[in-house]
């Protein structure tokens, strides 16, 4: 890129509040397409055939009275599936069960008939002959010498990153940093808890849906509600053996996501389904199905020995993290992973060493929810922070503040952080929150307290290109992988392509999420899209600029450096008069002299240096960006009953620079209330690997009368890596919440309590143990 | 559909009034308004979420009163008007409610968006400028993943404060 073009981003676009300029309109008319609203001619109804048991050999399938059914068109079982293995990092899994069932959900078999009566019709005619096998439902269970095995031989598996696996341990990772012995000798105080956290559901309200078709040649087209439609065909070419040309992936929009449309789920059997039955076939979930299958938070137990010193340094942490990750490994090598970095990152710990241990159970598979292990992570940290800070008679904030990273510090695996902005973010949330501010204590008989919590978090990387092309009339076209989750990419996209370009926001259109017409994006996982993607739109739009400069110095007989695009028009710096339209010169490149206007970017985050040294069997010991936020919260706690109400809810959180603020905030209110369901309702219930609560009605998500008001701060510390010097919001506030809110509840109580959920019961449980 | 034979038991003739248009489509017995309104008459607005009256994300009016479609049935709505999202806007024109969910950022996915709309058209036809207590109330049968409420909330005030959406929506 030659420099004289640099970006011409001001204060204009970028920074503005935009509403849902791109998503809105079809949104609100009920026009937007999601997985099960795409049409297509004689279209077939798909469903699925699910294990009734957590853990039992496959004795055989008869399908033939299911295929002998009137109406249907296909039945599939294992022995129509390549004989493939996948999975995020260990290839574990396959895409139906062969030979063996490992959770209540997994697939056995798959039907498309005419219609979803005859579908479910032909499900109850397949004979299935199962041989029940002992099963394992806890980690604790499951690290016993003399557990069953869910893989009789895990180690054998292809894994992407070497890992130390044995028995029904699928991944045990060690992070050392100094001597932790020596750090506890130099401790005032020393304290060491358990705390644990349940498996948690996604929560968006859209069940998976999704459709198939395959053309005269056989090549293939999937339609589904995914966040990451080029990780989708990725997995597709994998598991159903085609070439990636012959595969087409449209990301629809999606009902929500929060990491739970991301890994393969009915994509490959809807595919089969087509590929046999030679017909578009729809598959969609009932919620009751997803509840099952659809993955879930990681479960935990983190211990935690802490150290400090009677000046307030902390000195030493020394801790186990165990995710229970259900039948296959998932994503539980990287929450585990994740997890030990985030409880050491926030705060300088010399001496730390932690273990991790991601263990395999007869449950479902667990994924990537929101912010993986930050909020397991961050229970353990922020309580016990709070907990040495009471013991050596120090304000928590003082603490925090003592101990806080700065830039140039690094995470307990050796990467650095830029521009940190943790301390920016206390003094910003106390100022708000007027943290020093005594409580008010309510004359109802309510208790009141404050708490406070910190949190960090790293984005994702991997690969982002984008297309823009400067039409004829200087409007722009936008082509992009990245998908329209909710979160506001496609506003982005155009905030950043309008600013380059001089135009207005409205002149900006984005075509997003399709494999076939939109250059390769790894998709919206880990806060990236604003990042990574923007850095791409970003490079594109500069780089139509410089082909419409290029020609406009060309025409007006100036030099390059002399021009700018502003208000649709080419200017010459200083020379009102000599202004041209946009639209003269986009008109004459593409009909007349030197093609039409395609901008190109691409780009992939750095990961920062990192020291192997420091860990063993760790999926994660660099990332490309961290960001920090710090939450403070009052509530008021009902000792007769344990209910616990938010009085107030501050959010300070650093996003580098805020691109579009109605975006952000947006962002920061569903995470912080996503993690308030967790705090106090959210948690799937098993009993013998049997989901109990597998509805919105046992499973209770916040309501608009559980939800508080939400003060957000948005700090600006500017990463010189990425483009504008963004960083993403998406999951850094999600780790804080519970932390503060359990910090708040102890100072308000006395009650400290170690495991979620927070509900009136376990509330008033730990509030009858202090009364004694 | 068009091919083989089917399990459906055996449907009749209904005739609906679906923003305030009726039609003849043929109903099964135990078939729910939603699936009337997404399958036979290719309304898919509205959205199917937990399809047990949950999460609110398939709520229409019925003679302008916010209904779950998931738990109605078609067959008893004969004679009753029906409105869903796509009967919101008319000529083009989206309601002050609907603009003001697009300019407050109170959409994100957008999943809840039709039934959440629904609830608060409701909800501004009683009360010109009702409380965030009474919003909150409202709507306190649509569940969001996504907002937190909060510009929900906000997008149904300033709503308000333009005054009421179309007066024949609701009866």
């Amino acid at each position: 890129m030659e420099s004289a073009i640099e970006s011409s981003a001001q204060k204009g676009v970028i920074g503005s509040r935009v509403g849902r300029l791109t998503d809105g309109y079809e949104k609100v008319t009920g026009v937007a397409r999601y997985g099960a609203d795409i049409e297509h001619a004689n279209c077939l109804a798909g469903m699925v055939l699910r294990s009734e048991h957590p853990h039992a050999r496959l004795r055989s399938i008869d399908t033939r009275r299911a295929e002998a059914l009137p109406g249907v068109k296909a039945v599939i079982t294992a022995a129509d599936a390549p004989q493939v293995l996948h999975g995020f990092t260990v290839h574990d899994q396959t895409i139906i069960a062969r030979e063996r069932v490992r959770y209540v959900g997994e697939p056995v078999a798959a039907v498309a008939a005419v219609d979803k009566a005859t579908a479910s019709e032909a499900l109850r005619l397949i004979r299935v002959e199962y041989e029940p096998l002992p099963a394992v439902f806890t980690p604790h269970d499951a690290l016993r010498s003399d557990a069953p095995l869910l893989h009789p031989n895990f180690a054998a598996y292809e894994s992407k990153v070497p890992l130390n696996r044995y028995g029904n341990v699928c991944c045990h990772a060690k992070i050392t940093n100094g001597e932790v012995a020596r750090g506890f000798d130099r401790s005032a105080v020393i304290i060491e808890n358990t705390f644990k956290t349940p498996h948690v559901h996604f929560g968006y309200i859209e069940p998976h849906a999704v459709s198939a078709a395959v053309d005269g040649r056989g090549f293939l087209t999937v339609w589904t509600s995914t966040q990451a439609p080029f990780v989708a065909r990725a997995a597709l070419s994998h598991t159903l053996k085609l070439p990636m040309h012959q595969v087409r992936v449209i990301g629809t929009a999606i009902g929500g996501g929060f990491g739970g449309k991301v890994e393969l789920l009915d994509e490959p059997l809807a595919a089969l389904l087509a590929i046999k039955a030679r017909r578009a076939v729809r598959i969609e979930m009932s919620m009751l199905e997803d509840f099952h299958v659809a993955q879930a938070r990681h479960a935990s137990e983190i211990t935690l020995k802490a150290g400090i010193s009677s000046d307030g340094m902390l000195q030493a942490f020394e801790g186990t993290v165990i995710m229970d990750t259900g039948a296959y490994a998932g994503f539980g090598p990287h929450t585990t992973s994740q997890a030990m970095v985030l409880l050491g990152s926030p705060y300088r710990v010399p001496h730390l060493r932690f273990e991790g241990f991601a263990v395999l159970t007869n449950k479902l598979n667990c994924g990537a929810l929101r912010a993986p292990g930050g909020p397991q992570a961050a229970l353990a940290c922020e309580s016990t922070i709070d907990m040495l800070a009471e013991k050596i008679g120090m304000d928590p904030f003082e603490v925090r503040l003592k101990n806080a990273k700065r830039s140039g510090d690094t995470t307990p695996t050796g990467c650095e952080l830029r521009a940190v902005a943790l301390e920016q973010t206390l003094r910003a949330a106390a100022e708000r929150f007027d943290w020093r501010r005594a409580v008010q204590r309510p004359s109802n008989g309510k208790l009141r307290g404050k708490g406070m919590a910190c949190g960090i978090w790293g984005g994702s990387g991997y690969g982002a290109g984008a297309t823009v092309r400067v039409n004829e009339d200087g409007t722009a076209t936008v082509f992009t992988g990245a998908v329209e989750t909710g979160a506001g990419s496609t506003i982005v996209a155009t905030q950043i392509v309008a600013e380059e370009l001089g135009l207005g926001v409205e002149d900006v259109h984005v075509v997003c999420g399709d494999t076939e017409s939109t250059p390769f994006d790894m998709g919206a996982i880990g806060s990236r899209t604003t990042v990574s993607t923007g850095q791409a739109l970003r490079q594109a739009a500069v780089d139509a600029k410089r082909k419409i400069l290029q020609e406009a110095a060309e025409q007006l007989e100036t030099r390059l450096d002399d021009l700018e695009l502003r208000g649709r028009q080419v200017l010459v710096k200083g020379v009102p008069s000599r202004a041209v339209p946009l639209r003269e010169i986009t008109t004459t490149l593409t009909m007349k002299h030197g093609g039409p206007v395609m901008g190109l970017g691409a780009c992939v985050m750095e990961l920062p240096g990192f020291d192997a040294a420091t860990y063993e069997s760790h999926t994660l010991p660099s990332k490309p960006w961290f960001t920090f936020g710090t939450q403070m919260v009052e509530v008021e706690v009902d000792p007769a009953s344990g209910d616990v109400e938010i009085i107030r809810f501050v959010a300070a959180h650093d996003v580098g620079r805020a691109i579009n603020p109605v975006g952000i905030e947006g962002q920061i209110h569903g995470a912080v209330t996503l993690a308030l369901g967790q705090a106090f309702s959210e948690q799937l219930v098993f009993q013998q690997g049997r989901l109990m609560n597998p509805n919105f009605l046992d499973y209770r998500m916040p309501t608009a009368l559980e939800t508080p008001h939400i003060e957000t701060i948005i700090i600006e510390a500017a990463d010189e890596e990425s483009a504008y010097g963004v960083k993403g919001v998406g999951e850094p506030p999600v780790p804080p919440v519970i932390p503060a809110i359990a910090n708040a509840i102890y100072n308000a109580t006395g009650a400290r309590i170690l495991e979620l959920p927070l509900s009136p019961e376990r509330v008033w449980l730990a509030l009858q143990k202090v009364a004694r | 559909m068009s091919q083989g034979t089917s399990l459906r038991p055996a449907r009749r003739l209904a005739r609906l009034t679906v923003n305030r248009e009726t039609q003849e489509v043929l109903v099964a017995p135990s078939e729910s308004l939603l699936e009337t309104l997404r399958d036979g008459l290719r309304l898919t607005g509205t959205k199917r979420g937990c399809d047990t009256g949950d999460c609110g994300a398939c709520t229409v009016l019925v003679d302008g009163a916010p209904v779950v479609s998931c738990l109605a049935l078609s067959l008893n709505l004969e004679g009753r008007s029906i409105t869903t999202v796509e009967g919101l806007a008319q000529n083009g024109r989206l309601t002050p409610l609907q603009q003001a969910f697009i300019d407050s950022g109170a959409v994100q996915c957008g999943f809840c968006t039709p039934g959440m709309l629904m609830s608060a058209t409701a909800l501004l036809a009683e009360e010109r400028s009702p409380s965030e207590a009474a919003i909150r109330d409202a709507i306190a049968g649509n569940l969001c993943r996504c907002t937190g409420y909060i510009k929900i909330v906000e997008a149904i005030q300033a709503a308000a404060h333009q005054g009421a959406p179309n007066a024949s929506l609701v009866s």
